[in-house]
């Protein structure tokens, strides 16, 4: 699983696992130091080997009071699993443990008796300035010890469960494979070009729009990707498998997004950046800021986007910049089941005279936790140009022949 | 500084590791790592409202345990780092055995944590009676 790969690496990057191995590595630097000191500094070869024997021994006092608490903590993972469990089952994983931890302490009290023993004052010096001259060795500082505690999360990094309570990014550690519509990161993905979205879709254009647009009017298309979240607040992704598969087959330009998110009380701002990989009319960029209000049966979603196409180094153009402000309301009829609509106003050229319009979609979704992850089924029709209010000529217009139709799925899991 | 205070930052850094971190993981982070997992996608499982808004505050508790069992475990370390040269002075002060310093580095004295387990299982009971069985399997898959 590539994405769970790279979830790691990010996770890695952003610190998620380093603080949980930093003391083991720390610790095994010590180890090693002390090992090593004693080697060099006890001289007489009898007294040297058994000062490493008292280490060797310390060590593995120390392992098996180790092993005990991974059996502790297996003994509690058991009982959690357990339907029938009762106090005596939780309370008999304790016993053990209180054991091991007095055995601990008689061996390690006996090891550094023998080390004591084993080296002279001179020696002991020695190996102290040894050890406790490692950068690492700022971990035995008291006046340190709380350092590098874990800070507490500003966000629970569960996966989110019904539709209309989840926020605009992923919690932390939470990946989403995107083959599938209605997802927080294509919402308003709408440049002038082209409308993006996950899943397999079929877009039908009248002959009108088709033609002013320059877009085929039977479009299918395929698209997947996936999108982390790499902190609590943070989410990037790519959809990565943008596939024209009608009238022509081909690679559509990758769509990158990066989303920062800022929740309050009662509801979420966010500011996502995307951009395409240069098509047709070379890069596309669309910074937006969004608006959402999750609930447990209701939510509002909308925002303002600036779409721009903008060509490219070798091959310019005069920026094509447009104007997005969508619109979604979904109701959870139960958990695992909503539906929802979209509107809103778009107006994919700005230059253009009389291109407002206002798009009206439906969508609906089942949402079900398989294992340990979730999927949501999901299938949207919109009208994406239904009304013109204001054309260039003429009046008001509803376009009921160009439509849009879209269908797919999207897993979610936690990554770590 | 001493050998021996370098041994007991060992020892302490030892004693953290084999109470905290991974590998094995710290028992609160498995433990919160398991009520988190659970509390978002309670509602998806429970169907009825009011067992699944008790149980996600369940699991959400089971969160605060988990970082008042870390808070009380450092706790713990700073005092076993600082309260012997406070107790006693002179050579006794550089004897760690006598003055305590090394048991309480290897297994600092977590009254808290103890409260904590109690209560996480309390929790947990408790959980089992808000749940079916198969609805109890269903959450226990996600961790």
């Amino acid at each position: 699983m590539l994405w769970v790969a790279l979830a790691t690496a990010i996770m890695l990057l952003s610190g998620e696992l380093s603080r949980e191995a930093d003391d083991g590595a720390t610790l095994a630097l010590l180890l090693a130091a002390l090992r090593k000191s004693t080697i060099q500094d006890v001289a007489d070869a009898p007294r040297r080997a058994a000062a490493l024997r008292a280490i060797a021994s310390f060590e593995s006092g120390l392992e098996a009071y180790r092993r005990q608490l991974a059996t502790f903590k297996a003994c509690i993972t058991a009982a959690d699993q357990k339907y029938g469990a009762t106090r005596a089952d939780y309370d008999a994983c304790r016993g053990p443990l209180e054991t091991e931890r007095a055995s601990l302490r008689q061996s390690l009290v006996s090891a550094q008796s023998s080390y004591e023993a084993a080296v002279t004052e001179s020696e002991r010096a020695h190996v102290a300035a040894a050890v406790m001259a490692l950068p690492e060795a700022h971990l035995l500082d008291p006046t340190r010890a709380g350092e590098g505690h874990p800070p507490v999360p500003s966000r629970s990094r569960g996966l989110e469960g019904a539709m209309s309570e989840r926020h605009s990014t992923l919690p932390r550690n939470a990946v989403a494979i995107m083959y599938g519509p209605i997802s927080s990161a294509t919402f308003g993905q709408r440049f002038p070009s082209r409308i993006i979205d996950g899943g397999t879709s079929y877009a039908h254009l009248d002959q009108s729009l088709s033609d002013a647009s320059g877009v085929p009017p039977n479009l299918w298309n395929m698209r997947g990707g996936a999108r982390v979240g790499m902190f609590d607040d943070f989410e990037a992704g790519a959809l990565f498998m943008p596939l024209q598969l009608g009238p022509k087959f081909h690679y559509d330009p990758v769509l990158i997004f990066f989303t920062q998110q800022f929740r309050f009380r009662r509801f979420d701002l966010a500011f996502r950046a995307s951009f395409q990989t240069p098509g047709d009319t070379g890069w596309s960029i669309a910074p937006g800021t969004f608006l959402s209000i999750p609930g447990q049966r209701l939510a509002l979603r909308t925002g303002v986007i600036l779409p721009m196409e903008v060509g490219t180094l070798g091959h310019k153009i005069s920026p094509i910049v447009g104007l997005n402000v969508p619109l979604r309301v979904t109701w959870n009829i139960v958990p695992n089941f909503f539906v929802l609509t979209d509107s809103g106003v778009a107006y994919d050229r700005l230059a253009q005279q009389g291109g407002l319009e206002v798009p009206l979609g439906f969508g609906t979704g089942y949402t079900m936790l398989a294992g340990s992850k979730v999927i949501d089924f999901t299938a949207t029709f919109s009208w994406d140009h239904w009304l013109m209010p204001a054309p260039a000529q003429g009046s008001a217009q509803l376009h009921w022949e160009a439509y849009r139709v879209a269908a797919g799925a999207s897993l979610y899991f936690q990554a770590l | 500084m001493s050998f021996w205070r370098a041994l007991i930052g060992v020892g302490a850094v030892l004693g953290a590791v084999a109470c905290s971190s991974r590998p094995p993981p710290r028992l609160s982070v498995e433990l919160s790592a398991r009520a988190t997992a659970k509390a978002g996608v309670v509602n998806l499982v429970v169907s009825d409202r009011g067992r699944a808004e008790r149980l996600r505050a369940i699991y959400l508790e089971v969160v605060t345990l988990g970082r008042e069992l870390d808070r009380a475990r450092v706790a713990a370390l700073v005092h076993c780092r600082t309260a012997p040269e406070r107790r006693t002075s002179g050579p006794a002060a550089r004897d760690p055995i006598g003055s305590g310093a090394f048991e309480c580095l290897i297994a600092p004295p977590l009254t808290e944590s103890h409260a904590a387990l109690d209560r996480y299982t309390q929790l947990m009971l408790e959980a089992r009676t808000l749940l079916t069985q198969r609805e109890f399997e269903k959450l226990a898959r996600m961790r």
